[in-house]
């Protein structure tokens, strides 16, 4: 019984604060329910009419987006941050560290003010800078085309550091040794990296992919405090919908409808994301 | 024969007991009804803004000092959206506000399913008669089946808020029509200043030009009639002059929350925008703090009016109504305190000097308190007197469960409109789509 005392915790917290609300979700989808009256049922209409809910695809879209720069800019970006702050050459590695983990323990308030000050039209930094040069102000935050621009800059600063956190303790992990074998075999770093790091990393790799898109897919802070899902829905993501919906609107129902779809978007993802990674480890 | 002068010495004992208890009884009942309560009494309120704890606050400090069986504490507390905290508050089950204030635009979530009637007091007998005294369109906000459930705090008349200076210096006269504001303002325009501020994410500047067109976005019975009849005619004309300004680069285009912070304060100070068509209650909101440096450069004109006679005066936009709470155990004093604040004259002319927002009661509005105020801020302008003259023509705003739904699709169509993206028609067209696709979810 002893085991099961020790994992009870975990497994009651799983049901109660997961699963349980999970479930929940999944039955109010049913429903049209606004919180205070008894819900009703309304069948598949909540599914039928987010079909053709054009905001939802939008989101759906941006979603995509943020995730795309997830996986396609952050996660390199970190590994080779992680790269670089695991050189042995590398002076003042333990502030090095520190400073690209700030991002993460950095408020969103904090963050938001900071880099609204940088894109704001009227007094930011990067239009200022821009001026100098005689370009024209430009409307970062308010153009439905720009927009998304800023909340995937403060993505990546955001993100990279903790990834590349990650990264740099499955790049410790790596022996010493098959370096050095390397180098006596004449091969240069390039090589190396390709042939040993890589290849090393893959299971920390997989790790941080799947976290990393379960992350991105989930993404609501960015876009909130910076442009608050606009202009006319240019960076809303599929979690903001949802909160919209479901929580300022309070159409539960519809909102639960948004959160099931996203937590089959997810689960779907992570098992392609794994299985990828299965199939080039057995190549 | 002794026990029956007994009893009629004990009745003739009991009358005058009777009439005397009687009496006490009618006198208190005539009285300050707050000493019904007696000893200490804390009263939750909850708010978006702090102007409304400041005025509060004030009226119960004295409130206290008339009555000194009673002392009422005033537990306030801020949030940014509260009707959204308390019915996430009501499910949960958590502790409530006594009273609270309602944003206009959040009333339509408690209109959902008649939600409003199991949670707000009804205050209808209460006002009673005393409806008539106030601005009609002011009640319309927060009624639900002809019953109201809020008293609101601010007229929300629309005028033009700007710096003469600009207009002057150019030879430029203030524009009084639309006409006039679209030709100035492309003169303007043509030297990189502009003459207003369109938000490219929520139906301001729209909203006021429709509504003061005669345009309204549902009917009394909160059946949407945006888009029907005379009201795609009106927004049609809204959205051909918005369409001229931006063009001409006459509007100062922000997005969302761009428009309550710095920028067109930014703007304002830099020179680069004359003004900005507001309700009263952006004077002492965003203005006035935003600008402080500023003081006598500013001067208050009405609304620009429409070629025609049957169109409003001035607008509205936005508005807070406090209502009771039917989990409040004190709905009795918090009515007093509503009461005093905002159903009696003193109590609508010290709203006024205190968070300058303008009185909705008739009598306040010619009251020399509010008309012969000279405004330092406005150059020594009597800025009571715009908005009086034209308060009684301010326009009702009917709400309706679908207005979240509404306003959302709105905000949505703006900034393609504004871009160029979509035409008038295709505009008023999609918000109706939206709107009716989401009835029923």
């Amino acid at each position: 019984m002893t085991p099961y005392g020790f994992i009870a915790p975990a497994y009651l917290l799983f049901f109660t604060f997961m699963l349980g609300p999970a479930v929940f979700a999944i039955i109010i989808s049913f429903f049209r329910w606004g919180g205070l009256r008894p819900p009703e049922f309304i069948g598949l209409a909540n599914y039928e009419r987010i079909l053709g809910d054009e905001v939802f695809w939008i989101s759906v879209r941006n979603t995509a987006i943020y995730s795309a720069t997830s996986i396609f800019i952050v996660v390199p970006l970190a590994l080779f941050l992680a790269v670089a702050l695991n050189s042995p050459s590398l002076r003042f590695r333990n502030m090095w560290r520190a400073i690209y983990f700030a991002p993460i323990v950095t408020s969103t308030v904090a963050i938001s003010q900071s880099f609204l000050m940088l894109f704001s039209r009227e007094f930011g930094l990067i239009n200022l800078t821009l001026a100098r040069f005689g370009i024209a102000s430009i409307d970062w935050l308010g153009s439905r085309t720009l927009a998304i621009i800023p909340v995937i800059v403060v993505i990546i600063w955001r993100w990279t550091g903790l990834t590349s956190i990650y990264f740099l303790a499955g790049l410790q992990g790596i022996p010493v040794e098959l370096y050095d074998a390397a180098h006596v075999d004449g091969a240069g770093r390039f090589r190396s990296f390709w042939s040993i790091t890589l290849p090393q990393l893959r299971p920390m790799s997989l790790f941080v992919s799947v976290i990393v898109l379960i992350g991105s897919l989930q993404i609501f802070d960015e876009p909130q405090v910076l442009t608050g899902g606009g202009p006319s829905n240019a960076t809303r993501s599929v979690v903001q919908y949802l909160y919209l919906r479901g929580i300022t609107q309070f159409r539960l129902g519809y909102g639960a409808t948004i959160g099931f779809i996203l937590f089959i978007s997810i689960f779907v993802l992570s098992l392609v994301q794994m299985g990828a990674f299965r199939g080039k480890t057995r190549d | 024969m002794k026990e029956k002068r007994v009893h009629a010495r004990r009745r003739r004992l009991l009358a005058p007991i009777l009439i005397v208890f009687t009496i006490v009884l009618f006198l208190s009942a005539c009285g300050d009804r707050s000493t019904e309560v007696e000893g200490e009494v804390t009263i939750r309120m909850w708010t978006h803004d702090a102007l409304y704890v400041q005025f509060f606050q004030k009226r119960i400090d004295a409130m206290n000092a008339s009555n000194p069986d009673l002392t009422i504490v005033l537990d306030a507390q801020e949030m940014p959206d509260p009707i959204v905290s308390f019915v996430s508050a009501t499910v949960a089950g958590e502790q409530l506000p006594d009273f609270i204030g309602v944003e206009q635009g959040d009333f339509p979530i408690l209109m959902e399913d008649g939600v409003v009637e199991d949670v707000l007091v009804d205050l209808t007998d209460r006002i009673g008669d005393r409806f008539s005294d106030f601005v009609e369109g002011r009640w319309a906000l927060y009624t639900y089946n002809d019953r109201i459930y809020g008293v609101e705090s601010a007229l929300s008349a629309v005028a033009y808020y700007h710096q003469p200076e600009i207009f002057e210096s150019r030879g430029l006269s203030v524009p009084t029509t639309w006409n006039e504001f679209v030709d100035v303002g492309e003169v303007l325009g043509a030297e990189g200043v502009s003459i207003g501020v369109a938000d490219n994410m929520a139906d301001g500047l729209f909203g006021m030009m429709y509504l003061q067109r005669g345009g309204q976005f549902f009917d009394e019975n909160g059946e949407l009639v945006f888009g029907q009849g005379d009201n795609r005619r009106y927004a049609k004309e809204v959205l051909e002059i918005i369409r001229s300004l931006v063009d001409s680069g006459a509007l100062y285009i922000v997005y969302g929350d761009e428009f309550w912070g710095s920028t067109i304060p930014t703007a304002f100070s830099q020179g680069r925008l004359a003004g900005i068509i507001m309700p009263d209650w952006y004077n002492t909101s965003l203005l006035q703090p935003g600008v402080e440096d500023m003081a006598g450069q500013w001067r208050l004109a009405p609304m620009p009016l429409w070629d025609d006679p049957d169109a409003h005066t001035t607008s509205v936009w936005g508005g807070t109504g406090f209502a009771i709470t039917q989990a409040s155990d004190h709905q009795d004093l918090v009515w007093e305190i509503l009461e005093d604040g905002y159903l009696t004259l003193d109590g609508q002319l010290d709203r006024y000097a205190t968070i300058g927002f303008f009185p909705t009661m008739y009598e306040a509005l010619e009251h020399p308190d509010v008309v012969d105020v000279e405004h330092e801020f406005y150059g020594g302008q009597r800025i009571g007197r715009v908005i009086s003259d034209v308060a009684l023509d301010t326009p009702p705003l009917w709400q309706s469960p679908a207005r979240a739904s509404f306003n959302s699709a709105l905000g949505d169509m703006l900034a393609p409109f504004i871009d160029g993206d979509i035409d008038a028609e295709t505009f008023i067209d999609r918000v109706v789509e939206i709107t009716e696709a989401d009835a029923g979810l």
